[in-house]
């Protein structure tokens, strides 16, 4: 079963940015997020209309846990978006902010690699 | 005859065993040395890679990143001041978000440059950088999302762009004054 998640209270008074780390948990602890990450169900955010930027700061906070928690894989099976702007550069950007986020998320949970290791015998 | 065995034997053993303890210690204190020596020469070569290979020959993407910063968030500002009042609310939002990303684009070409390389040998540090660069990006977000611009928020993100600069050297110099070996 897929459910749409709006989130469009957390954009922020006038504002037209979905923006800080910790307005992201904010509006993951609202979401109860930790709850739907361990049940079957699918969800789907809606980025409302007027919405200019999704920065990674607040993709970060409403979504880091649950990339860590289920892996990146299970993560983007489990969570999506959909963009009620029609306007297709607005959506561009829109996909652009999200990939960065989930790029940020990934490298923050990876080791560190190559030369360190070799000199710590990993 | 076993008696007087005995007592040559104890006597030898008297006679070797400080020599023996003595020795022993040297051993032990040389090896302790050579083992605290090697640990300081590992680091002292992390330390050196980091800074020669690292962080030195990527100074000049650095500076096109400040640069390319500022000259982006001058020309938004300017278009985004012009076109406040010519323009319908759904095209001006439509430009905004082309403005703003033009700021995030410079950013992400930045993280692949320089961050991605650091993260190859010190995550910590690099997600420090990342955090710093997230906020740089928010404030500038927000300040092109105002209500009113005006010329004076180039002059304000001018010294957004600048602290940034000042916090990141103090979290690029972090490897280089504290031991290796805590980077995970």
């Amino acid at each position: 079963m897929t459910n749409k998640i709006n989130i469009l209270k957390y954009r922020g008074n006038k504002s037209s940015l979905f923006t800080g780390r910790t307005q992201g948990v904010t509006a993951r602890n609202e979401l109860k997020l930790n709850d739907k990450d361990k049940d079957k169900n699918k969800y789907v955010f809606i980025i409302p209309k007027g919405t200019t930027s999704f920065n990674p700061s607040f993709f970060l906070g409403l979504l880091f846990e649950s990339i860590k928690t289920l892996g990146i894989e299970e993560f983007q099976k489990k969570y999506s978006f959909e963009y009620e702007d029609e306007n297709i550069e607005i959506k561009t950007n829109l996909n652009d902010n999200i990939e960065d986020g989930i790029r940020n998320a990934k490298n923050s949970i990876q080791g560190n690699t190559s030369f360190f290791n070799l000199f710590n015998n990993k | 005859m076993v008696h007087f065995l005995l007592q040559d034997t104890q006597s030898i053993f008297n006679k070797v065993l400080p020599a023996l303890i003595k020795v022993s210690v040297v051993l032990i204190l040389f090896i302790i040395g050579r083992k605290f020596d090697a640990k300081i020469r590992k680091e002292e070569i992390i330390r050196n890679w980091y800074f020669k290979v690292i962080i030195e020959p990527n100074l000049g993407i650095l500076d096109d990143f400040l640069k390319n910063s500022l000259l982006s968030i001058k020309s938004s500002i300017d278009v985004l001041i012009n076109s406040s009042t010519k323009m319908t609310m759904k095209d001006y939002i439509k430009l905004k978000s082309i403005e703003i990303s033009k700021f995030s684009n410079i950013k992400r070409e930045f993280e692949f440059d320089f961050v991605e390389i650091i993260r190859a040998n010190h995550n910590d540090i690099a997600n420090e950088v990342i955090d710093l660069l997230l906020k740089l990006e928010d404030k500038v977000g927000n300040t092109f999302d105002k209500d009113k611009l005006l010329k004076e928020d180039s002059d304000s993100l001018e010294k957004e762009v600048r602290n940034f600069k000042t916090d990141l050297f103090k979290v690029l110099y972090k490897p280089i004054i504290k031991p290796a070996g805590n980077n995970q």
